[in-house]
């Protein structure tokens, strides 16, 4: 086999209850590298058309790329049809999530590339893989157990030295936005995989591995090794912010300039009161120490502890995104009650982003009296009101009273509570925002990040063209984006197409083009897939109301054409992307763009379609 | 007479962030492998947390492994200061690490996942990978083995230790009344 991969893939399949080794197709791992583009070919090859997020046909696959294991390669990147990403019609579409920590390299050592889970189990398992081997084992003890939980438990059964990906109750329920986590808080968080594998009866993934990866150019890779290092470490924009404060950092400096998310959206701008809970708070109240994912090193996770307060004593691990959401698109002021919270939904296995959207859209349904406090079991869902979140956020976790309907997320809860609401639901394709790339800027970002991100209003897909073949590519190959930003302080392309050609023995990613090329193919090939699933950009690549309708009342963009969205520029955004990427004025790929990336084999599917 | 030369990890806060690049670096120096698993120096998780604590061989003075090793292959070279393994005459007892557990050290000797021999830290003959490339600042090649054998502790003691540094009694800090 090829240097870099391990050369097998691990098929399961649950409803039989038995497990295979595939062999990796170099071809398409020549042409997707690994990761997200080789599991869009999968997908493609694999999953039945029309399949739906919790049908039995539906495929989970969790995938490493090239370099995993290697330098600091270390995302899992996890795709599969998504409960919660859907049409306007209400047809599922791409899922996808990445998560960092240890288990992708793990599950190299394994030897394996990746993951494919298929069918479902009679009763609750889990899938223990070790050393080319695989077996699925009874999850009874473990089923209802929170992510934590979970994870000691195993740790405990198997071996220490497992690294464990696990969901938590709100998988298990069939939450449409339910996380995957490993090390208790690295969250595969976004469209939903934790429902998938729960609806699978899927538990956890165990992995431990001893085996070696094979490099063509040992010697030369050895070097690189230490290139890499060297060309990280140096970052002062590490050293300052993000070694410190993690990236919550950008809590505070998002708000002042005007782009975070405040009150569900409404506004962009706190003033001082970001500060209550913002970067500063928690370097002096909570954090503890930095975290890192396996071999990075600039590790940016700051492990937070709650001191005071009814929550003394819960940890978590925040991230940017999901304290946003939970913090001024909520309008908490308590810090403690911010990261007590988000360590919460990391326990019941809820993505924190979705969540605090969700949260957020029913606080304003209850300031505006669309939902009563009758609607929402005698909760009190105020801005701010931490209690309240817990509770609302235990409910949607278990599916009880309201929180069954807002377990569907805001598109299918808000089109099934009416009276206006839609026009403050902020998703889009399904999946509520995250804040991180766009954020609340109402320009073309926006249009780039959510709307054109084939597994909907995610925040990781790049809020300009460079971006988001950046992040096909580290998707693919699976390093961090922060390392593979290409600025200074970054993996340089020249020492990534060295390190790919010492892996695998390839030139591959060798100039410029030659990314943009392997993205866009990577890309594309999503666009197309979604399109085959009933896609229909023309009707589907729209944005929420507000965006278009209600001004930002509150910091320096108040009262400037930067308040608000045109709709003109909107569609003329629009087709600038469709443009760039070689799609018609409808969003269709056309059939000269699939043939110079090399997606022949779609054009059949799409002629019957929408040619 | 003490080693001069001590790997001391510093297990102090926000200290080690579990990156595991001092596994790679001595997987790859000593054994060319990728896997840590082939690692001398090994970093434990412990939760709440997760906590993460690198446990290495510490050079104790009296060195219960080398007492302990019935065939003599975990040895003690006093003229360069490292200690030695002759993988011929391993027998993969394990003995040197039950030694080293019994005297209520860390369990600091790890073994081959392939061969199962015994495997530690030789300091990579004056360089050790794992000091030059943590990015954590929390590994060092120091000369101040006083009393080794006093850091060489148990990876759950040591755990516990720093989890008792994070949680403070809050005090309020005021220039006056």
């Amino acid at each position: 086999m090829v240097g870099g991969y391990a050369g097998k893939i691990l098929e399961a399949n649950l409803t039989e209850n038995r497990v295979r080794a595939l062999p990796l197709n170099e071809d398409d791992a020549k042409k997707f590298l690994g990761g997200r583009g080789m599991m869009n070919k999968l997908l493609w090859d694999r999953l039945k058309p029309m399949t739906q997020g919790f049908d039995e046909g539906n495929q989970i696959m969790f995938f490493t790329g090239p370099l995993t294991g290697l330098l600091s390669g270390n995302r899992t990147i996890i795709r599969f049809k998504s409960p919660l990403t859907a049409t306007t019609t209400g047809l599922n579409l791409m899922g996808h999530t990445a998560t960092g920590g240890n288990w992708a390299p793990e599950l190299k050592f394994a030897g394996f590339d990746g993951v494919i889970v298929q069918g479902k189990a009679s009763e609750p398992v889990y899938l223990y893989i070790h050393n080319g081997e695989a077996e699925i084992r009874s999850a009874k003890h473990l089923w209802g157990r929170s992510i934590f939980e979970t994870e000691v438990k195993l740790k405990e059964e198997i071996d220490p030295f497992t690294r464990v990906l696990s969901i938590g109750p709100a998988g298990e329920n069939l939450v449409r936005y339910a996380c995957v986590n490993n090390e208790y808080f690295y969250s595969g968080s976004r469209t939903g995989a934790g429902s998938v594998m729960g609806s699978k009866r899927l538990k956890a993934i165990a992995v431990r591995g001893t085996l070696d990866i094979h490099v063509e150019d040992p010697e030369t890779f050895l070097e690189l090794e230490k290139t890499v290092y060297k060309e990280l470490i140096d970052d002062p924009a590490y050293v300052y912010m993000r070694g410190r404060w993690g990236s919550t950092t950008a809590n505070i400096s998002s708000s002042d300039s005007s782009t975070g998310p405040l009150w569900n959206w409404r506004e962009s701008y706190w003033g001082d009161d970001i500060e209550k809970a913002g970067a500063f708070q928690f370097e002096s109240r909570l954090r503890v120490k930095n975290r890192g994912c396996y071999c990075c090193p600039t590790p940016c996770n700051q492990l937070a502890i709650i001191r005071e307060g009814p929550w003394a004593g819960s940890f978590d691990i925040p991230d940017y995104d999901s304290t946003d959401l939970l913090h001024p698109n909520c309008g908490v002021t308590d810090p403690n009650g911010v990261y007590a919270l988000s360590s919460f939904l990391d326990q019941m296995g809820l993505d924190s982003i979705s969540t605090g959207n969700t949260l957020s859209w029913v606080m304003e349904c209850y300031e505006k009296g669309i939902l009563t406090k009758e609607d929402l079991d005698g909760i009190e869902l105020t801005w701010g009101n931490v209690p309240a979140m817990f509770k609302m956020a235990e409910k949607i976790g278990r599916r009880e009273g309201i929180g069954d309907l807002l377990a569907e997320g805001v598109r299918i809860a808000s089109a099934k509570v009416g009276k206006g609401s839609e026009k403050f639901a902020m998703h889009c394709k399904g999946v509520e925002w995250g804040v991180g790339g766009a954020g609340n800027n109402r320009d073309q970002r926006e249009t780039y990040c959510y709307v054109m991100s084939d597994h909907g209003g995610v925040h990781l897909y790049g809020t300009d063209i460079k971006g988001q073949n950046r992040f096909a590519i580290a998707d693919s190959i699976t390093i961090c984006i922060r390392n593979l930003t290409f600025d200074a302080n970054s993996i340089q392309l020249p020492t990534l197409s060295k390190a790919l050609k010492a892996a695998t023995g390839w030139d591959l990613l060798t100039t410029q083009e030659e990314l943009d090329t392997l993205a866009n193919r990577i890309l594309i090939l999503e666009r197309a897939w979604n399109i085959r699933e009933g896609l229909r950009p023309d009707r589907d690549d729209v944005l929420p109301e507000r965006v278009f309708t209600e001004p930002l009342t509150l910091g320096p963009k108040a009262g400037t054409p930067a308040a608000i969205y045109d709709r003109k520029q909107f569609e003329a955004d629009k087709q600038e992307w469709y443009a760039a990427r070689g799609c018609d004025e409808h969003g269709i790929p056309t059939k000269e763009t699939l043939k110079k990336l090399g997606l022949d084999f779609v054009v059949p599917t799409l002629e019957k379609l929408v040619y | 007479m003490n080693n001069p030369m001590q790997l001391f990890v510093d297990h102090k806060l926000p200290g080690c962030s579990g990156c595991r690049i001092c596994e790679k670096m001595c997987a790859l120096s000593h054994e060319k492998k990728w896997n840590p698993a082939y690692s001398r120096i090994k970093v434990y998780q412990f939760y709440p947390g997760p906590i993460d604590v690198p446990i290495v061989c510490q050079y104790c003075e009296d060195r219960p492994c080398v007492a302990a090793c019935p065939t003599d292959a975990l040895t003690y070279d006093a003229s360069t200061f490292t200690m030695k393994i002759d993988e011929s005459l391993c027998t993969v007892c394990k003995a040197c690490n039950q030694a080293c557990i019994d005297n209520g050290r860390g369990g600091c000797i790890t073994f081959h996942p392939t061969k199962g021999t015994a495997q530690i830290c030789d300091f990579c003959g004056g360089d050790p990978q794992c000091a030059t490339y943590c990015p954590s600042n929390v590994l060092h090649f120091y000369p101040l083995s006083r009393f080794p054998k006093r850091l060489a502790k148990p990876p759950q003691l040591i755990a516990d230790r720093i989890a008792d540094q994070f949680y403070p009694v809050k005090k309020r800090i005021a220039q006056e009344e």
